[in-house]
């Protein structure tokens, strides 16, 4: 069970987040959304351990490498596609040939097989999206932590990086602009912490 | 302007000619400047690089310092090189006086702040996701270290070539460290600068004209990488 209560965050003298509670069960969903500015990427950055609040406390969270967050416009190194795959396994000390084979496997996955070796920087928007789900899904996340994951893919793209977070079986948080079904069992609402408190998830 | 084509054709007779003179100084430059920069890329780029992208305390005070050593004047370089190696210095029971390792020690210490400079600048320039991206699939610093370092490769391919001319093109070490000793420690810029002395311009101008065909070697291979870092 992950557990935030009373969290805040601020940057000097601006208070980015502002959150009362929130409660997400093992291999739940949960969506959060809010204009911008209102502290979602904040709060998946927290959650992914990337930034330490300023109050609050946050419990049931799963290590970085099995908690995985996606960035809203993901950072691809240098290299091939598959090379950005097996990040998290060399982080995992994999064996090179293991890596590999895992990494076409989870590029597979996404439909992505067609350009594994093809050089990241001259990948589209939606083709590197595709790569970082990969790159995430390598690392068999048992929490993703989603910001705005559907950016930049058509719809095909689209069903098939829900289809592949579904099919995990990890519990994961996606931030978007604006709640849909389709993404999360439930959601929360965010606002800008100057201008109100948000409340625990509905 | 006869002075100078007189002064050329020997220079280009000397070196077609295999002079012994300018031969081993070609070869003792290379080796001395080669390994100084070589010890200077392990050293200075993983410690700038890191500087940059993790911040551990005392950073400003690192990052000053490899300032300071990009621009200290290689003669003072040299006379700390001597101060250390002579007689009297702390590390003379080395024997290293006078020696091509002296020259090599006194132009590791140019090549480590540059190559240290150069790369912090770098790393502390790089996209600051690329941190985060390593953290949140479970690497630690050695990765990130490492990645950044790959992303970094073209201004490292920089800092190597500048490092390089720093150290092959150097005067004040060769002399007080190393003596410009002939077949021993006497480098093409000591060459340069002793025989220009004893008014033997063409033989000085031999080792110039390698100077000058080194840096167009290393510009080309500049050029070379990152047209295929590009791709």
């Amino acid at each position: 069970m992950i557990s935030v209560r009373d969290l805040e965050v601020r940057f000097g003298p601006v208070t980015a987040l502002r959150l009362e509670a929130l409660e997400l069960a093992e291999g739940g969903s949960l969506g959060v959304a809010g204009p911008n500015g209102s502290g979602k990427s904040t709060l998946l950055r927290v959650l992914a351990g990337l930034l330490p609040p300023t109050r609050g406390s946050v419990e049931g969270v799963p290590p970085p490498g099995r908690t995985v967050l996606l960035h809203q416009r993901p950072y691809l190194f240098r290299g091939s596609a598959l090379e950005n795959v097996t990040l998290a396994l060399r982080a995992q000390g994999v064996r090179r040939a293991e890596r590999l084979r895992r990494a076409r496997e989870a590029l597979a996955s996404l439909g992505a097989q067609g350009y594994a070796d093809r050089v990241a920087a001259d990948l589209s928007g939606g083709q590197r999206r595709r790569v970082a789900v990969a790159r995430a899904l390598a690392a068999r996340p048992a929490l993703w932590l989603l910001d705005e994951p559907f950016a930049a893919l058509d719809e095909e793209g689209r069903r098939v990086v829900t289809e592949v977070v579904r099919s995990s079986g990890a519990t994961w948080i996606v931030a978007a602009p604006e709640p849909t079904d389709d993404l999360a069992e439930r959601w929360l609402t965010l606002v800008p912490a100057d201008a109100s408190a948000a409340g625990p998830a509905a | 302007m006869d002075f100078f084509a007189e002064g050329f054709r020997q220079a280009v007779s000397l070196l077609l000619g295999g002079d012994p003179d300018t031969w081993f100084a070609i070869g003792l430059s290379l080796w001395t400047a080669v390994l100084a920069v070589g010890i200077g890329v392990a050293v200075g780029a993983p410690l700038g690089t890191a500087v940059g992208l993790l911040h551990p305390p005392g950073s400003r005070a690192l990052v000053f310092l490899f300032r300071v050593g990009m621009s200290v004047p290689t003669v003072v370089v040299g006379l700390v090189v001597y101060g250390l190696l002579c007689n009297r210095g702390p590390l003379a029971r080395l024997e290293l006086l006078y020696s091509p390792w002296a020259i090599v020690i006194g132009q590791t210490a140019l090549a480590i702040p540059i190559l240290a400079s150069l790369s912090h600048a770098a790393a502390a320039a790089l996209d600051p996701r690329l941190l985060e991206t390593v953290r949140t699939h479970g690497g630690g610093r050695r990765l990130a270290l490492r990645l950044a370092l790959s992303e970094n490769r073209p201004t490292l391919v920089t800092a190597t070539l500048s490092a390089f001319g720093r150290c092959i093109t150097e005067l004040g070490i060769a002399l007080l460290a190393g003596g410009s000793l002939r077949f021993r420690t006497r480098t093409l810029p000591a060459q340069i600068a002793l025989e220009t002395s004893v008014g033997e311009f063409g033989r000085a101008l031999a080792p110039g004209l390698i100077l000058v065909l080194l840096a167009c070697g290393a510009a080309l291979l500049s050029h070379a990488i990152a047209r295929e870092d590009r791709r």
